[in-house]
C-alpha cells in the first residue's frame, strides 16, 4: 500500500483485487446458508410432528393355527407324559406363536359301568418359551364328568387375539412389541393322570381297567399388522 | 485398555488456566497499548467463560450423567438444574465476546470514540436481553444468537482475503501474519463446525440434529435451529475459503504452517462428512425406527476431531495468539516465567490427555502410555526454553508488523483490566445469582 493512500476501515476489508472474491464468498455463503436452511425448516416441521404429537394406530392380527394330537390308553391309576415338540410346527413367514390350547378328552367305553373316569392334565413348566405365569395360562384340569378337559399357555405377551389402538411415534415402533422372536421354542409337556371309577366301587370281573384320552394341541400363530388411524 | 472419557473437565481446567494467567499478566501489563489491553481481557474472558461453562457440563455429565452423542446434553435429564442454566448462560456470554472480537483484533475497525462502550455495554445488554429470554422461554430458542456472528465473519472473511491478496499480489511478507492470525481467529471461533464442512455442503447435519432433538425429548424452535444452521454454514464456507486462500498462496508462494494446519482440518472435515453419510440410517432411526447408538469408531473419530479441537486445540490456539502477537506483555522477565509455566502446563495437559485417548482404543498397557508420558514431559522440559522463547522472540504486535496498516490508536485511560474485569466479573455473578435463583424458584424445566 503506498505511503499517501489513507488507512480507513475499508481499505483494511477490501481492495480492488479481493472486492471479487470477496463477494464471491459471501454469495456462496448466502446461498449454502439459504440452502440449508429450507432443508433445516423442513426437518424441524417433522420433528416437531415427531416429538409432539403421538399418532394412533389400529392393530390387528391374521390368525393360523396347527393341530397336533396323540391318543394313548392309560391304565388305572397310571400318570404318562406326552411330549409335543414345537419344532415340528411351521410358522408361516413373518408369523409368532402366540398361544397353544390343549385339549384333552376322555371316551368311557370300557366296562359295564355308566360312572366316568376320573382324568387329569397338567401342562409342566419347562424350558419352552412361554409366559407360564400369565394369568391368561390354565396349566392343570382335572374331570370326572366325561367332559373334555381345556389347558392353555400363553407363549407371546400381551397377545390375546383380539385388535387393538395403540400410540406410538413411528410405525416401527408400534409395530416394535410384535415382532420378537424366540417365542414357543421348546418341546411341550402334558401330563395325564387316570382313576378308573366303578358304579358303587364295584368291577367284579375287572373289565374297566383303563381308558383312551385323546389330547389335541392347537397352536395358535399370528402375523400383527398395523395401520395408521388418519 | 481404558474408558473413553470426557475431554470437557480438561478442558474446563486448560480453559481457567489460560483465562486467569491472561487476566493476570495483562493486568501487569501497565505499558502495554489500549488495543492490547482490550484484545487481552477479551480473549482472557473468552476463555474463564468457556472454563466455567466446561465446568457445569462436567457437574452435568459426573452428577447426571446427562452428556449424549456429540458431548450434547439431554435436556430430559437436567434441564432447569444449577448447572445446565449457568452452562448455557455462560456460554452466551462467550459467544458475545466471540461476536464482537473481529472488531478489535487484529485491527480495531470501528476505532471510535465509542467502540469500547460498544463493547461492554454490547455484552451486558446482551447478556441480560439473551439470559430474560432464555429463562423465559426455557431455553427454547438457546443458539439463536448464532446470527451475530454473522457480522464478526463477515469482517473476517473479508480481511482474510484482502490481506492474502495484497501479499500474493505485493509479495509482502509482513501481511502473511495478518491472514494467519485471521485464519487462526476463524478456526478459534468457528473450529467445530468446520470439521463438519462435508456434512453442511451435502445438506445432511439436519439430521444429527433432527436425531438430537428426538433423543432428548428437545421442542427446539426454529430460531434456534436458524442459529444452529447459521454457525454450521459459517464454519462450512470459512473453511471453503480458508482451503482456497492456502491452495492459492501455497501455489504462489509456498507452503506455510497455517496452510498445513488449514489442510489438516479439511481433510478431517472431508473424512468426518464421508462418515457422517456412512452413519445415515444410524442417525436416521430416530426417526425411521427406534434410536440406534453409533459405531465405536464413529465415537472415537468424533473425540480425536471436532471434540479434541473444541476442548483441547481452542485452548493452545488462543494462547498460540495472545504470546505470538504480543498481546501479553511477553518481553518483562515477571511476565516470563508465568508464561513458561503456562506454556508447559497446557502443553502437558493437552499431551497426557490425547495419550489417554490414544489409550482408549489401542491396547497399550498402562506401562507404555506411562513411558511415553514421561518422553513427553521430558522433551518439553528440555526444550522448555526453547519452545517458550521460539513462542515468544518471534512475537511481535499487529502494529509493530505492520504499522503502515494500523489505525491511528485512540487511547483510552479507563480502559484498564480492572474495568473489564469489574464489567465481565460483574456478568459472571449475575449468571449464577440469576440460575441460582431460577433453579431455586422451580420455574425451569
Amino acid at each position: 500500500m503506498s505511503s499517501d493512500e489513507a488507512i480507513t476501515s475499508r481499505s483494511l476489508l477490501v481492495t480492488r483485487e479481493s472486492r471479487v472474491p470477496t463477494a464471491v464468498a459471501l454469495l456462496v455463503t448466502l446461498v449454502m446458508m439459504t440452502v440449508t436452511m429450507v432443508d433445516f425448516v423442513g426437518d424441524l416441521q417433522a420433528t416437531d410432528t415427531f416429538t409432539s404429537e403421538t399418532p394412533e394406530w389400529a392393530l390387528t392380527f391374521e390368525v393360523q393355527t396347527y393341530t397336533m394330537q396323540a391318543v394313548e390308553t392309560l391304565q388305572d391309576d397310571e400318570t404318562r407324559i406326552l411330549e409335543f415338540d414345537m419344532a415340528e410346527v411351521t410358522v408361516p413367514e413373518g408369523y409368532a406363536v402366540g398361544s397353544i390350547n390343549v385339549t384333552i378328552t376322555s371316551e368311557e367305553e370300557e366296562g359295564i359301568s355308566v360312572q366316568c373316569d376320573s382324568v387329569a392334565g397338567d401342562l409342566i413348566e419347562n424350558g419352552l418359551t412361554a409366559q407360564w405365569n400369565s394369568p391368561m395360562s390354565s396349566l392343570s384340569g382335572q374331570d370326572s364328568s366325561c367332559q373334555p378337559i381345556d389347558l392353555a399357555l400363553q407363549v407371546y405377551p400381551d397377545f390375546d387375539g383380539r385388535s387393538a389402538t395403540i400410540s406410538a411415534s413411528n410405525e416401527y415402533q408400534a409395530m416394535q412389541h410384535w415382532l420378537q422372536d424366540g417365542w414357543g421354542d421348546g418341546v411341550l409337556l402334558v401330563e395325564l393322570d387316570l382313576d378308573v371309577n366303578s358304579p358303587l366301587g364295584i368291577d367284579p370281573i375287572g373289565q374297566d381297567t383303563d381308558e383312551e384320552i385323546t389330547v389335541d394341541v392347537t397352536v395358535v400363530m399370528f402375523k400383527a399388522n398395523i395401520s395408521l388411524i388418519a | 485398555m481404558v474408558e473413553i472419557e470426557s475431554m470437557v473437565p480438561i478442558a474446563a481446567v486448560v480453559d481457567l488456566v489460560l483465562g486467569i494467567a491472561t487476566l493476570s499478566i495483562i493486568s501487569r501489563s501497565q505499558g502495554a497499548s489500549t488495543n492490547n489491553r482490550i484484545v487481552g481481557c477479551v480473549l482472557g474472558w473468552i476463555l474463564v467463560f468457556l472454563g466455567l461453562s466446561y465446568i457445569m457440563t462436567s457437574i452435568l455429565e459426573f452428577r447426571y450423567g446427562a452428556l449424549a452423542d456429540f458431548s450434547a446434553v439431554n435436556r430430559d435429564k437436567v434441564g432447569g438444574t444449577f448447572a445446565f442454566t449457568a452452562k448455557n448462560l455462560l456460554l452466551s456470554s462467550a459467544y458475545m465476546l466471540m461476536v464482537l472480537l473481529p472488531f478489535f483484533f487484529p485491527f480495531r475497525i470501528i476505532n471510535r470514540e465509542w467502540d469500547l462502550w460498544f463493547l461492554l455495554a454490547g455484552v451486558c445488554v446482551a447478556c441480560a436481553a439473551f439470559t430474560a429470554m432464555h429463562l423465559m422461554t426455557n431455553f427454547e430458542h438457546f443458539q439463536v444468537e448464532n446470527f451475530l456472528f454473522i457480522p464478526g465473519y463477515v469482517v473476517l472473511i473479508s480481511m482474510y482475503i484482502r490481506f492474502i491478496t495484497t501479499e500474493v499480489r505485493d509479495s509482502d511478507e509482513r501481511l502473511r501474519k495478518i491472514s494467519v492470525v485471521v485464519g487462526l481467529l476463524l478456526i478459534g471461533i468457528h473450529g467445530e463446525t468446520m470439521t463438519y464442512w462435508l456434512s453442511q455442503v451435502l445438506s445432511i447435519n439436519d439430521l444429527f440434529f433432527q436425531r438430537q432433538s428426538i433423543q432428548s425429548g428437545l421442542s427446539i424452535s426454529a430460531a434456534a435451529w436458524g442459529g444452529i444452521n447459521t454457525r454450521l454454514t459459517l464454519g462450512a464456507t470459512a473453511m471453503l475459503v480458508l482451503c482456497t486462500g492456502e491452495a492459492w498462496r501455497s501455489f504462489k508462494v509456498g507452503l506455510s504452517p497455517f496452510g498445513v494446519l488449514t489442510f489438516v482440518i479439511f481433510i478431517i472435515g472431508f473424512v468426518a462428512g464421508l462418515a457422517d453419510v456412512a452413519v445415515l440410517d444410524v442417525v436416521r432411526s430416530c426417526y425411521q425406527t427406534q434410536c440406534e447408538a453409533f459405531p465405536v469408531a464413529y465415537t472415537i473419530w468424533y473425540d480425536f476431531t471436532s471434540e479434541a479441537l473444541v476442548y483441547l486445540y481452542t485452548p493452545i490456539l488462543f494462547m498460540f495468539i495472545l504470546l505470538h502477537y504480543d498481546i501479553v506483555d511477553t518481553k518483562r522477565d515477571e511476565n516470563r516465567w508465568l508464561i513458561r509455566i503456562i506454556v508447559i502446563l497446557m502443553l502437558l495437559i493437552v499431551s497426557s490427555t490425547i495419550l489417554e485417548l490414544i489409550q482408549s482404543f489401542l491396547p497399550i498397557p498402562d506401562m507404555i502410555s506411562s513411558a511415553a508420558l514421561a518422553i513427553v514431559v521430558g522433551i518439553f522440559i528440555g526444550w522448555e526454553e526453547r519452545i517458550v522463547n521460539s513462542l515468544i522472540d518471534d512475537s511481535s504486535s499487529i502494529q509493530e508488523t505492520v504499522p503502515d496498516f494500523a489505525l491511528p490508536e485512540i487511547e483510552h485511560d479507563f480502559a484498564s483490566p480492572r474495568l473489564f474485569n469489574l464489567v465481565f466479573g460483574g456478568v459472571t455473578v449475575f449468571i449464577l445469582i440469576v440460575s441460582l435463583l431460577f433453579t431455586g424458584l422451580g420455574v425451569l424445566g
